[in-house]
């Protein structure tokens, strides 16, 4: 369980750092400013055993980075980084250490061993899964002529998917009513005296 | 089966709406790369996701125990369709006098084929002393990609469902007890106590001159060569009497380690049982903000029943001054010994002792030390109050000394077998005064 969070922790500081060590001036400081938070979220959340905080660790540290791309886009360069997938699967990397480690920590038993494996080979998988798929992506997004009418359509293409998106997080939230994950939560006693 | 969604789905897609809009509203593409693995988990596992069919019982092994004893938790597991990951919360439905016994985890996590049978046997430690009814045991079922929770409660066995008593007891755990307090008085029926007054039995009493009908065998040879004419001896028969446990129930001195009704509950448990298989009839008075009793009456169903009432026995508030004229005449045999056990907080407890004992009953007192759960509060006013609350409690000590009334204080940390040798040195020592 320790081990799962410090290898949580581990990757978070290595996120964290990469989009720092890319951009320059003002903006490293606030970077590293925000990657800081992200860190000591992410460690409030694994010390409390709270599943429901190990989220936003994640959201402040693609927050990081999306501000990172968007520097580097402003400084004139191209696509910001082949790394981006690697950076990305890193984050669901760090997100699924941290979940286990803050649920682990709210007094669950060991795993059956069966559990516990087919976990890692899910996520590793969905890792490298997301790898290739946003390699491709982004050499897609490359190749892709942005001009014109073809570009029009493709950007529109992206908004009427963005908000499908949208409306399918909003249909699930109202229909799951933000119910949590918290062990432990002593719901009443069964009998007394 | 409710279903509800664990904070994955909700971070994970907002993280992927957020990353896709920035996408779309900054122009750059590496966005949306980095939305691609949530997306990736959300897709596969909203399609892999399918509600969990299995049915789940619930039983005790035992369903009376001593206190620190340990029993075992059956769960009996049957999936329908495969569960790939199964939490059953024990926390939860435990009640507070058994706990998990040491090492084990107050969440278990399982996994379980299609088809699969599987029972499961959790250690639980009986840490109080109690009646209890289990809790309901809930069991969460989740999804292969920790998307959606399906929880459910654990359906108890028919003969625990059925139960309408609570479903444990826990009986307090027995004091070694190797002497016991000795009534003045005893009854006419045959029991254990060796009766104070003369006539048929083992213990010597006395010598006196042989009368028309004696036994020949009852004369004392050495005695009558002695006196010149011929003697008996006498005997102390054996004779069962009548023991009430009085608690004082009014109020209770209690931290996290435990309390004054503890040590009540303990001493009046273990009393009633020794004094029971020395024949003698014991009945129970607990005396509080609600009155509680038990006829004095003896054997070993007695035995059970006195516990059943210690095990109902807690204290309740009052403002009312009660005294013993509420106590009905006939829980107060003639001649009874009167065993008070009381943490001598409460006036009303403590007067109800006084009055019994004015009333003529043989009155012994086992005065539970309110000491070990209660701290002065670290100022100076606090330790003037902790000093004086400690000398009201050796003033009442002294009323009771000087009325002919043996006190013993017990804290529980010694045998109650310790506090019993003093009053029976208080007995042994005390000069008798008849009023």
């Amino acid at each position: 369980m320790e081990l799962e969070a410090a290898v949580a922790v581990l990757l978070a500081v290595v996120l964290a750092a990469t989009p720092v060590l890319t951009v320059t001036g003002r903006l490293r400081t606030t970077l590293a400013a925000l990657g800081v938070v992200a860190i000591l979220l992410l460690a409030a959340s694994l010390a409390a055993g709270r599943v429901a905080l190990a989220g936003w660790p994640a959201a402040l540290l693609m927050a990081e980075e999306a501000a990172a791309i968007v520097a580097h886009r402003q400084a004139g360069a191209g696509l910001a980084s082949a790394a981006v997938p690697l950076y990305a699967a890193g984050l669901l990397l760090a997100a699924e250490l941290a979940d286990h480690a803050a649920w682990r920590r709210g007094g669950a038993g060991p795993e059956p061993p069966r559990v516990a494996w087919r976990r890692v080979t899910d996520t590793g998988a969905l890792a490298l899964a997301s790898v290739a798929l946003g390699s491709g992506c982004l050499l897609l997004a490359a190749a892709v002529p942005t001009g014109g009418a073809a570009g029009t359509w493709l950007r529109v293409a992206a908004v009427v998917a963005a908000v499908a998106t949208v409306a399918v997080v909003v249909a699930l939230t109202l229909a799951c009513g933000g119910a949590g994950h918290r062990i432990g939560v002593r719901d009443g006693d069964g009998g007394g005296r | 089966m409710r279903r509800t969604a664990t904070p994955r789905l909700g971070a994970y897609a907002a993280l992927v709406a957020a990353a896709l809009f920035g996408a779309v509203a900054l122009r750059r593409p590496e966005l949306a790369a980095l939305a691609v693995p949530f997306a990736l988990w959300l897709a596969v596992g909203l399609a892999a996701a399918s509600t969990p069919r299995y049915a789940a019982t619930v039983a005790l092994d035992q369903d009376r125990a001593v206190e620190g004893e340990g029993m075992q938790l059956v769960l009996e597991l049957h999936a329908v369709t495969r569960v790939e990951r199964l939490e059953v919360l024990l926390a939860v439905a435990l009640p507070s006098g058994l706990v998990p016994a040491a090492g084990q985890p107050p969440v278990l996590v399982l996994a379980l084929a299609t088809g699969e049978r599987r029972i499961v046997q959790v250690p639980l430690r009986c840490q109080r002393w109690g009646a209890f009814k289990l809790g309901e045991i809930w069991l969460r079922a989740q999804d292969r990609f920790g998307l959606f929770v399906w929880k459910r409660q654990a359906d108890p066995e028919p003969a625990l469902a059925a139960a309408p008593a609570p479903a444990v007891r826990v009986y307090p755990r027995p004091e070694t007890l190797r002497a016991l307090i000795r009534p003045a008085q005893t009854r006419q029926q045959a029991g254990d106590q060796v009766a104070r007054r003369l006539g048929d039995g083992v213990e010597f009493g006395d010598l006196r001159p042989l009368a028309p009908g004696d036994h020949v065998r009852r004369i004392n040879w050495r005695a009558s060569a002695r006196r010149g004419e011929p003697y008996v001896n006498q005997y102390h028969p054996e004779r069962n009497a009548d023991v009430v446990l009085f608690l004082d129930t009014f109020t209770e001195a209690r931290d996290q380690r435990g309390g004054t009704l503890d040590l009540t509950v303990r001493a009046a448990a273990s009393l009633a049982g020794h004094y029971l298989t020395r024949k003698d009839r014991v009945g129970v008075i607990g005396f509080g903000g609600s009155l509680r009793w038990l006829q004095p009456a003896s054997g070993l169903g007695q035995l059970y029943r006195i516990v059943d009432v210690l095990l109902a026995t807690e204290p309740v508030f009052s403002y009312a001054d009660k005294s013993v004229a509420t106590i009905p005449r006939r829980l107060l045999p003639a001649g009874a010994l009167i065993l008070g056990i009381t943490p001598l907080i409460d006036e009303r407890g403590v007067r109800a002792l006084l009055d019994l004992r004015g009333r003529g009953y043989e009155v012994a007192i086992l005065a539970l030390s309110a000491s070990p759960f209660t701290v002065a509060t670290p100022d100076e006013l606090g330790g003037l109050a902790w000093r004086l609350w400690l000398l009201q409690r050796e003033a009442t000590r002294a009323r009771y000394t000087r009325l002919g009334v043996p006190v013993a204080e017990w804290d529980g940390t010694r045998p109650v077998e310790a506090a019993l040798e003093e009053v029976r040195t208080f007995q042994r020592t005390a000069r008798r005064v008849h009023a």
